[in-house]
This record gives structure tokens, sequence and C-alpha cells, in this order.
């Protein structure tokens, strides 16, 4: 008996193993089949839209900076064709590598260690660190940062001098304790609001930094630091490396880096920001800052829209596969024992509801996809994700239909097929339209992940709002009103829907 | 028309049919009757194969019913059958559900199927009811369309399990007379019914069983007037 039970199991194993060798097969496929073609010369360049003047993401929401104008002159004297890829800064190095980008330019230092990755062009620029600190602070050396809390962006020259290592000359307290961020902006916004004692950032946008926060925030050099920028390619890629080290030396010569370093470097921004004493007026002029002078209502429709567009085509897909996972499913019950198919589909929905959206649009973007069509890649997994609820809300409004419209569907010698589709489905769908509905309303709210995979949704609009204007209030609720009148609409919309339903039952 | 042999039919470990064995010529209008239980309804939906014989052999309207080979769907065209929960189709309304198997079928135009729907529907007594939806109709309405559907079919064998159980009392007259036209038109019919009226007055013959066996297969009047068997005369005893 115990044999049989534990054979029993290790069948059911193998069949899940080889099923999720087959998703991960036909993925694979569909991912690499879109890659690379046309003859034109593109140079894809990464970088990341978060270390101002370097990158950063203007008021019309593009990648702008000292780094991506000179990416630009580049390839303009090379011949480039030149599209930016705006991801997080750690996934820079691994992008080069998988080959989703051919060249990095992101105020990425020269470690040794990084040149053990990928290769460098000759540097551009040389940078100092500094450490920014609240006005009333008295630290001005990184040993003094010993034994306090630091904030770093992660992955960045500044992570690596205040992390208590052991090759770590100056950081030797193991209680300093170190917030890493994905941004640059979030570390210093935790510095604002007092949770840590000093920030560790390049020059430049310490400099930038300070200015957006004047009479809050002060930054001092570090001494003895200075790191040189260069543009990364992927290691062994000559052509690649030749073509911008040519093209920096061309721009050097011919007068348009130094002019660039003006623009974007050595140039004073204005700030639009007005301010006032008056507290009412102070909220209007903080208002207009947010939301209508830095375009931040602009970052907030495009974001709207893509969450919608995301969710709308998620649902979709979520609904084909579905439907046909729950036909899978109920062979079921027709046959009156498990099938190949019902079996699959279990473990379908099993899977996907037993894991978390966010590690499956990860794998999907990161794996699958090798980090391109970041849209694709959200569409299908929150389809695909969608697709295991669907299935059991199709599932469920199919069972709900009496048992004798089969019967009787059957009778009049349409085949199983048939009754499904003439008899069983068209009252199916009563039962499943107003959960469906549900589900897409579930959706538009998960679909706020999708930031992590560098879609500009309404997440990530406020995201960028924060990191540019250093206001964390009016854009984070700006976004909840958001989602939560959408949600409050499409809840109305589909309560009259179902009472229209209902009402054609009555008749 | 309908030969059945040693037929089977077993829940896991419960026998409900315990060997059949019965044969119902052409034109026939043959009555089961029986104690609830008996296996009557069983034996009945395993003539159309909606139950699944364990064993034995059928043959129904020349189809082999046993053949795995045999195609049931078409099959079930020339068998129609009525259920006690009529089963009409309620996103239908009365004329579609009548002509949807013929057309689908395409066995006739949408037209052609129409024009049979209506005079079907105006043959049972729910002409005027062509474009209500089941749910508007009486049960008494509903079972008449349902025979209606039935009939568009052209079948030549119709099956009745338990056509007026679930009707109220004064609706029950009007599905039995329908059923009686039938008959007497000569259509071939099995008819599961605690009707004893219907039975002793239309039927050719009645079949009485119990625990799943024919215990009695005879006239009307010999079943009612001189049962041979105690377990028929108990049955009859209190049912009349």
């Amino acid at each position: 008996m115990k044999n049989k039970a534990s054979l029993k199991i290790k069948a059911s194993l193998k069949i899940k193993a080889s099923l999720m060798g087959i998703l991960l097969c036909v993925m694979f496929v569909v991912g690499c089949g879109k890659g690379n073609e046309t003859g034109e010369k593109i140079l894809r360049v990464g970088t990341n839209a978060e270390f101002p003047p370097f990158e950063y993401i203007n008021n019309d929401g593009e990648v702008d900076g000292f780094d991506i104008a000179v990416m630009k002159a580049i390839g303009e004297e090379m011949g480039y064709n030149v599209e930016f890829q705006n991801m997080e800064f750690k996934s820079l190095i691994g992008s080069l590598k998988t080959g989703a980008v051919d060249a990095v330019i992101a105020g990425m230092t020269v470690t040794d260690e990084r040149k053990e990755s990928v290769d460098f062009t000759n540097t551009y620029y040389q940078a100092t660190q500094h450490i920014v600190v609240r006005v009333d602070s008295d630290i001005t050396t990184l040993e003094q940062l010993n034994g306090k809390k630091v904030a770093v962006q992660e992955g960045t020259t500044g992570d690596l001098l205040v992390t208590p290592e052991e090759d770590n000359e100056i950081i030797t307290d193991s209680s300093t304790e170190v917030k890493r961020f994905k941004k640059g902006t979030d570390a210093i916004i935790e510095l604002k609001n007092g949770s840590v004692d000093a920030v560790v950032v390049d020059a430049n946008p310490a400099k930038q930094f300070v200015s957006a926060n004047e009479g809050v925030l002060k930054s001092v050099e570090v001494e003895g630091i200075t790191e040189e920028y260069a543009i990364a390619v992927s290691k062994g890629n000559e052509q690649v490396l030749n073509d911008i080290n040519e093209g920096m030396q061309r721009i050097k010569e011919n007068g348009v880096f130094d002019e660039l370093v003006e623009t974007y470097i050595n140039g004073t921004e204005q700030s639009v920001r007005k301010h006032s004493d008056n507290p009412v007026m102070e909220f209007i002029y903080t208002l207009e800052f947010v939301f209508i002078s830095t375009n931040g209502y602009k970052l907030l429709l495009q974001g709207l829209l893509a969450t919608i567009g995301i969710s709308l085509a998620a649902v979709l897909v979520g609904v084909v596969l579905g439907l046909i996972i729950a036909l899978m499913k109920m062979t079921e019950v027709q046959k009156g024992k498990k099938t190949l198919f019902s079996r699959i589909a279990t473990i379908y929905i099993d899977i996907i509801r037993g894991t978390p959206a966010i590690v499956q649009l990860l794998i999907m973007y990161m794996v699958v996809f090798q980090s391109k069509m970041g849209i694709v890649a959200a569409v299908l997994t929150f389809g695909i994700n969608s697709a295991a609820y669907v299935a059991e809300i199709i599932r469920a409004g199919i069972l709900a239909v009496d048992k004798g419209q089969m019967e009787g569907g059957r009778s009049l010698g349409f085949s199983y097929g048939e009754t499904m589709r003439y008899i069983i489905l068209p009252q199916a769908i009563k039962n499943i339209l107003p959960a469906l509905g549900n589900e897409f309303i579930t959706l538009i709210k998960e679909t706020a992940i999708v930031g992590y995979v560098a879609i500009q949704d309404l997440t990530k609009a406020a995201d960028f709002i924060i990191s540019r204007t250093y206001e964390t209030f009016l854009p984070l609720i700006a976004i909840a009103i958001i989602y939560y009148c959408l949600v409050k609409l499409l809840t109305k919309g589909l309560n009259v829907f179902e009472r229209r339903l209902r009402q054609s039952d009555i008749r | 028309m309908i030969f059945v042999k040693d037929l089977h039919k077993t829940y896991g470990k419960l026998e409900v049919l315990k060997g059949i064995d019965t044969h119902i010529k052409k034109g026939e209008c043959v009555v089961v009757i029986g104690p609830s239980g008996s296996g009557k309804s069983t034996f009945l939906r395993c003539l159309n194969k909606l139950e699944e014989p364990t064993k034995g052999e059928i043959i129904v309207d020349g189809f082999n019913v046993m053949d795995p080979k045999t195609d049931i769907n078409k099959m079930r065209r020339d068998v129609g059958m009525v259920f006690q929960q009529f089963n009409l189709f309620p996103h239908l309304t009365i004329l579609e559900n009548v002509t949807l198997a013929p057309i689908k079928h395409k066995l006739m135009t949408k037209e052609e199927a129409e024009k049979k729907a209506i005079e079907l529907l105006q043959r049972v007594g729910v002409g005027d009811k062509a474009n209500s939806y089941p749910n508007q109709l009486s049960g008494g309405q509903k079972q008449r369309v349902a025979i209606a559907r039935s009939l568009a079919l052209n079948p030549n064998v119709l099956l009745f399990d338990e056509p007026t159980s679930a009707l109220d009392p004064e609706m029950v007259g009007e599905v039995l007379e329908v059923m009686k036209q039938l008959a007497e038109e000569g259509m071939t019919m099995v008819v599961v019914t605690h009707e004893m009226g219907f039975a002793r007055e239309v039927a050719h013959r009645v079949i009485f069983m119990d625990g799943g066996v024919i215990v009695e297969d005879e006239t009307p009047e010999t079943i009612f007037m001189n049962p041979k068997n105690e377990r028929t005369k108990s049955f009859l005893s209190k049912v009349l």
C-alpha cells in the first residue's frame, strides 16, 4: 500500500516536472523568436535614469542627461541609431552579458570587479564622492559614519565605501547600518525624513540633490577618492568598443563634449518652484510644482493608459487561456475520472496560484524574454496568471448550470462539445461575466508591480515624480485616488451590468 | 424495434439492473411501472445510453447500443427523450428550443425547421407561445414543448422518463392527452410513469419492475385485473 502511494506521488511529481519543462521551453522559444532582426546600425544602450545630472527622466518623460547627450553625440558621429533602455542599475551588467543591450552608459565607475564581466571604453569623466547630510549635521568624513545609519544607491561606489566588510579600511564598525535603495533619490528622501544620518553618493548628483533641497541638506567631498566613469560594452565586442572610443575622441576634438559639460554639469538649473509663507499658497505652489510645471500630470496620464492597457490585454489573454484550461479540467466531469488534460490543467492552476505574481513577472521578463519587450512580458505574465483564476471562474460557472441541460442536449443527438457550445456555455456566461469583471478589477491593482520590468505604469509614474520633485505625499496620494476611482467606476458599471443580466432572466 | 437481452447496470457495488430481457415492437406503447428504486428509470436511460450499461445487449432502432463503434449521437436523433424536469433550454425561446437540433444537425433549413416547429407547437397546443421563454410557461406547457422538441427530429422511438411527476395535478391531463395522441398515431413509446390510468387506457403492454428485474410483462387488462405475481398485487393495491 505504502509503495503504491509513493509511486503515485513520484509519478505526479514527474508529470509536474516535465510540464514545467515544456512550459519553460515554449516560453523560451517564444522569447527567442522575437530577438535581433533589422540590418540598420542600431546601438542599444542601457542606462539607469536615476542619477542626475548624468541620466534622469526629463519633464517630457524621456531619458535625458549628460551621459545620454554624450551617447547621442557619439552615435551621430559614428552613424549609429542610439536606442536607450532604462533599467535598474544592478541589471545593467547582466543585460550586457545576455546581449539585451550593446553598451551601458550610466555614470559607471571603472572597477576591477566590473572589468571581469565587461570591457570599458576610455574614461570620459572623473568623479569624486560626496557625503550628503542634513544642514545641522557635523559629519564631514567617512570615518565619522562608523556606527551611524547610512543610505546609498544599491551597487554604487557609495555602497562599496560604507559597507562594513573585512577589506573595507574605512568602515569597520559592524553596527553601521547601511540602507540600500534602488534610486539615489529614495536615499535622499530617507535622509530628509531623518531615518538615516548620511547619504554617500557621487559628486554631481550630490550637488543636484543639495540644490533641490536648499536649506535642508548640505554635502561635503570625500577626500582622496576619485573615480573614473567609462562606457561599458560586452566582453570582446571590439567593434562597438573601438567605435565608441573613436566617437568620443571626435566629439572631444570638435568641442561638442565641452559644450555638453557646460550645459549639463556646470550649468545651474533654475528651480521652477515658487514658495510662499502662506500655508495655503505654499500648498498650491507645491501642487503646481509636482503636477503641472514638472509635467507630473502627463506622467500620470501616460501611466494610467499603460495600466489600463496592460490590464485589458492581460484579461483578454486570461479569458482565452482560462477557457481552454477550464475545458481541459472539465474533461474530468465528462469522463467521470481524471484525464491527462484535467491533470495538466490542475497542475497549471496549482503552480500559478502557488507562486507570487511578481516572481512570475521577473521570470518571464528576465529569463524568458531576456530583458526585452517588457510590455509583452507583462501582458503574458498577467494573462497566464489571470488564466488560472479565470479557469476556476469559468468552471464554477459551467458547473452551476443545471445537469439536466447536458442531458437535454445529449438526448437531442448533440455531442458533448456541441452541447457545451449551444446550450451550456451561453447559460454559463451569465454566471461568469460578473466574476470576470471582478477579476479585471483585481488585475488593475495587481499590475502595479510592472514597474519592476521598466514599464511606466501608474505606480511607476508616481515613482518618477517623487524622484524628480522629492515630494512623496502628493504623488502617492494622487495615484491612490486614481486607482480607487478606477476601481469604483468599474465596480459601479459592473453592478449595473449584472442587474441587467438578472432582469433578462425574469423577462 | 427495441431488443434488450440480459441488461445489467451496477453503480459501484449496488446492482440496479439484474438482467433485463424484453422486446418492444414497432408501434407499441409500453408502460413501465414499479416502486421507486426498482430500476425502471435506469432501464429507460440505458436505452439511449444516458446511462452506460454494465453488460448485456441492446439494439434500438437498428443501432447496437453496446457497440463502441456505434455513433450514439446519430442514434439519439432517432430516439427522442422526454424528461421529468423538461430540461428546456432557458436561454432560448420556445421556437428556438424546438428548432435548435434540426438546424444544427443540418436536417432542415431555418425556414423549414421553423415551419415544422410551429406545426408541432400547435399540435401540442402551445402554438401561441413560440416567442416566449421557458420560464414564462406553466409546467404542463413546458412538458408539451419538450415533447414537440423531441418530435422535431422525426424520431422512431420516444422515451418518457416520468413525464408528469413534476407537474401540478391539474396539468397532468394535458400532457397525457398529447402522449395518448402520439400512441394512437402509432409512435413506438416506452413510458416510465406512475399514471395507472394512462397505463390502463393507452398502453399495449405494461411491464412491472421490482428489485432490478422484470416481474411481470403483460397486457394492461391482465396486470390490473388479474396480476399473477404477489409483488405486483401488493404494489397495485397500494397505488390504485
